[in-house]
């Protein structure tokens, strides 16, 4: 019991990570970016070339992930978002899924379809509490996941530079008024949300492995937690998180383990239809 | 309809009928012919979707999936004649269409992108899943070609016509659609949904009136699907299927009638053409959707207006 526990915390640790990554950018710039998934994927590529391909140590292929997806997040906003940002919201979902279908085939191309395993800080160690055998990566994700929280709301409260690129979430016309640059600071966001997007991929790395669709499959299970916890709190993705992937593994180990994603989409369209404000967030029918 | 515009439709209706007996030796051509037959009916069952509402859904496999398993179980297992499978197989989607309706008519923007994917993926893990009746990852085969009455369809060539038949189908329900009350009122409630309620117009009706034929045509499309390859596994139903549709309604141009057709038969010929480049292909294709997204946001038919504008008006 209390291992799964730990190991569906784990996982919802990571969807919730995914998903902070996924709303960041959604909230600057009012449309969502369907190619999260596969940022997640390369931040996690990006350290196996860092380890397996250049032989470096693990903190360092951490660092080299960071950068690299800060890179590519600028790159993105520059390719896919900042031609369109004047378009409707559609224009700028296609070009997401446009560059999805790029990064997985590039990841196809680059790194083959089979399954390869990320190394983790904490190795295969594991501890053991009152008869349950608990790996420490599990805890390693936990604990990351909810410093990251923490830190990127204390990031949003409490600088100058958060208050600013809250202010551009808000209202773009008005933050150009306060003088506050508004590119720049979307920009900013998208290269904040694709290194949770590298953290979230060496997390995820040495549980589930990496393929060219494992992108896909965060990014399905980040709508979910979304949608439960809303897109507009903070603690209501952290919630949401960490409640799916609890339900998955319960769900998983004594009810079904072949329907465990249809109990997950069930979930999803549920609370569509009956908290259509998710557990914490705004009310869904007036977000257009 | 103006007298040229006549011309042109029965033109392009002759060109439809006697292009197939240009490649009846290329069974390769007719192949795609046919596929890209069935992707217009796809494309068009979106079109209802985001055309009349600009509602995006990434679910159309969902229906598609539907129609197809639903077509192969009632020919084989129940022994139905052709037509009326297909339709029942329709009828089935539509359902569907309206179960998932209720609650995705109450939501907009996001929230229906994401009710559609969750929609699409449950239908898949079923077909995965449900093995005593799909037969799961090793699908259903050997499904019999469609008869009706005396005609068998069982050669590409002749496959060709009963897809063609469909696809004018589609077209003509779209076009009527546009001429009547319902159209009316969808196109209303895309513009503005509360000031199309103020005037009168129920949007739950029109909404649902709606899910249901983009439903049924896309069970229609599925239905051509499982019985033009002849067998069907859980692989092909997939999100990326719904996005292909999708794209190919926004390259073609939605809320037009002659956009889910070109986008259609551009994407499907387009992907084979670029097939040489192996495992580069898909890279270029998702390439080609951003830049797609970025130079022609009303898609290849906005693109012809702005071209035969320009030539009206060069001074511009």
């Amino acid at each position: 019991m209390m291992q799964e526990l730990i190991s569906g915390l784990a996982m919802g640790s990571i969807y919730a990570l995914v998903s902070f990554g996924f709303v960041l950018v959604y909230n600057a710039v009012g449309a969502g970016n369907f190619a999260h998934g596969e940022w997640v994927m390369f931040g996690g590529y990006f350290g196996l070339i860092a380890t397996s391909w250049l032989h470096l140590p693990l903190w360092v292929a951490l660092l080299f992930s960071l950068v690299a997806m800060a890179g590519l997040g600028v790159v993105y906003n520059r390719v896919a978002y900042y031609p369109m940002r004047h378009r409707p919201a559609a224009t700028v979902i296609i070009a997401s899924i446009g560059m999805s279908i790029l990064l997985r085939n590039s990841a196809l191309a680059l790194f083959g379809p089979d399954p390869l395993k990320l190394e983790s800080f904490l190795g295969e160690r594991t501890f053991t509490i009152g008869g349950a055998v608990i790996g420490q990566h599990h805890v390693l994700i936990i604990a990351v996941t909810l410093v990251l929280f923490s830190g990127v709301s204390l990031l949003f409260g409490r600088t100058s530079i958060g208050r600013k690129l809250q202010a551009t979430a808000q209202d773009q016309e008005a933050a150009r008024l306060m003088g506050i640059n508004v590119n720049r600071m979307i920009t900013l966001t998208f290269a904040l949300s694709a290194m949770l997007a590298s953290v979230a991929g060496f997390l995820l790395g040495p549980v589930w492995f990496l393929d060219p669709d494992v992108g896909l499959m965060v990014i399905l299970k980040a709508f979910i937690v979304i949608v439960i916890g809303g897109f507009g709190s903070i603690r209501g993705m952290m919630a949401g998180g960490l409640f799916l992937g609890v339900v998955e593994v319960m769900v998983a180990s004594h009810l079904t383990s072949e329907y465990r994603d249809v109990v997950s989409f069930l979930i999803l369209i549920a609370v569509l239809v009956v908290l259509p404000r998710g557990f914490f967030g705004e009310k869904i029918a007036q977000k257009v | 309809m103006g007298f040229r515009k006549k011309i042109f439709t029965a033109g392009l209706l002759l060109a439809a009928a006697i292009l197939p007996l240009f490649f009846r030796n290329s069974r390769y051509t007719l192949n795609l012919l046919n596929l890209a037959g069935i992707f217009i009916i796809l494309t068009y069952s979106l079109n209802f979707m985001h055309g009349y509402l600009g509602l995006i859904s990434i679910g159309q496999a969902g229906f598609f999936a539907i129609g197809a398993y639903m077509t192969a179980g009632l020919t084989m297992a129940v022994g139905l004649p052709y037509l009326p499978s297909l339709f029942l197989a329709g009828i089935a989607s539509t359902l569907a269409g309206l179960l998932i309706g209720f609650p995705a008519a109450r939501i907009r923007g996001h929230y229906f992108v994401l009710i559609s994917l969750g929609f699409a993926e449950i239908v898949r893990l079923i077909i995965l899943n449900w093995k005593e009746v799909t037969n799961g990852t090793n699908g259903v085969n050997n499904i019999p070609a469609p008869a009706v009455g005396p005609w068998v369809f069982d050669s590409r060539f002749s496959h060709y016509y009963l897809v063609l038949f469909f696809v004018l189908l589609t077209s003509l329900v779209t076009l009527s659609l546009r001429r009547s009350k319902y159209g009316r009122s969808m196109l209303c409630l895309k513009v503005g949904e509360l000031a199309a309620t103020v005037t009168g117009v129920d949007p739950m009706r029109n909404k649902l009136v709606n899910f249901g034929l983009s439903a049924f045509f896309a069970g229609l499309a599925g239905g051509l699907y499982a019985s033009y390859i002849g067998s069907i596994s859980p692989e092909p139903f997939s999100v990326n299927l719904s996005v292909d549709v999708l794209t190919m309604l926004l390259v073609g141009g939605s809320g037009t009638i002659a956009g889910p057709a070109i986008g259609a038969i551009f994407l499907v010929f387009l992907k084979e053409w670029l097939r040489f480049m192996k495992e580069y292909y898909m890279i270029l294709y998702g390439a080609g959707i951003v830049l797609v997204m970025i130079l022609m946001p009303d898609g290849l038919v906005g693109l012809g207006h702005r071209i035969a504008d320009r030539i009206q008006s060069p001074s511009d």
